[in-house]
């Protein structure tokens, strides 16, 4: 029996310069996290700063477009978004781009799941007569038709994308699932805390979208409130 | 709705494959959405 306690107290003191070293370096999750994260937000300020440069590409675009492409506001919701990664670091959430699955399930199978959700909403626009509405609701408000440019739209459609999804689920969903799941449950019921949080937040994305945006224009409100202090 | 489901969908990828896959449900919808409808309708 005492050599078993001995063997035992051996091996955890040989664990814990191990442990030690594993805590003083960056988890292969965190590194893939901030990696990711880095690569999303430079796509973003890359567009930000094209369309500093070149503002005729992004001319008729929606109003979202000058939250998207100011550099400013895209740095705000960037250092907003770090919160949601500081605690995807922490906690049993998927990570930004794991390790363990495939480029396939992390990019290709979305990607399509996306096209096939959008021609699913072409095809409701086509029996619904939403666009005309809209038309008609823009031209009462004596705003202009959207229309950007194809290299405007896809810059930013693709930022707005990043964007939008750092402000409505990165920011909120990490740090309840760390603080309630891993922290006060032990890591149970994950999955009715997530989607404990999910669900409202996805159904305040739609309901903040034009012509009902009080939420998104609230990041716009940040930026030029900073604009202004520079003034 | 449409909305909601979508955004549905998105958390479900989020939860299952990542943020990143979340972000690529989003290009792919606005894709045909924004890019290609507009200019095909």
């Amino acid at each position: 029996m005492d050599s078993l306690i001995a063997f035992g107290s051996s091996l955890a003191a040989d664990a814990l310069p191990v442990r030690r070293r594993e805590e003083g370096r960056v988890r292969p999750k965190s590194k893939n996290n901030l990696i990711a994260y880095g690569i999303l937000t430079g796509v973003c300020l890359i567009v930000a700063f094209i369309a500093a440069a070149r503002p005729e590409l992004f001319a008729h675009g929606p109003p979202s477009f000058r939250l998207f492409l100011s550099i400013r506001g895209t740095a705000v919701v960037a250092l907003f978004g770090l919160i949601g990664i500081l605690f995807l670091n922490r906690g049993r959430l998927r990570g930004l781009w794991d390790g363990d699955l495939t480029a396939r399930q992390k990019a290709l199978m979305p990607l399509v799941a996306g096209i096939a959700f959008g021609g699913l909403d072409v095809l409701l626009r086509r029996v619904i007569p939403i666009d005309a509405a809209i038309t008609a609701l823009a031209q009462s408000q004596g705003t202009e038709r959207i229309a950007p440019t194809l290299a405007g739209a896809i810059l930013g459609y693709v930022s707005g994308a990043i964007l939008i999804n750092i402000v409505y689920f990165l920011i909120l969903i990490p740090p309840v699932v760390y603080l309630v799941s891993d922290r006060l449950l032990d890591g149970q019921k994950q999955a009715i805390v997530f989607w404990s949080i999910a669900t409202p937040l996805a159904l305040w994305e739609p309901l903040t979208n034009p012509p009902l945006s009080f939420s998104i224009e609230a990041f716009g409100a940040i930026d030029a409130s900073l604009s202004c202090s520079d003034s | 709705m449409f909305g909601f489901i979508v955004c549905l969908i998105q958390a479900w990828f989020m939860r299952a494959f990542g943020f990143v896959a979340l972000v690529f449900v989003r290009i792919g919808l606005y894709a045909v959405t924004h890019v290609l409808y507009p200019r095909f309708s």
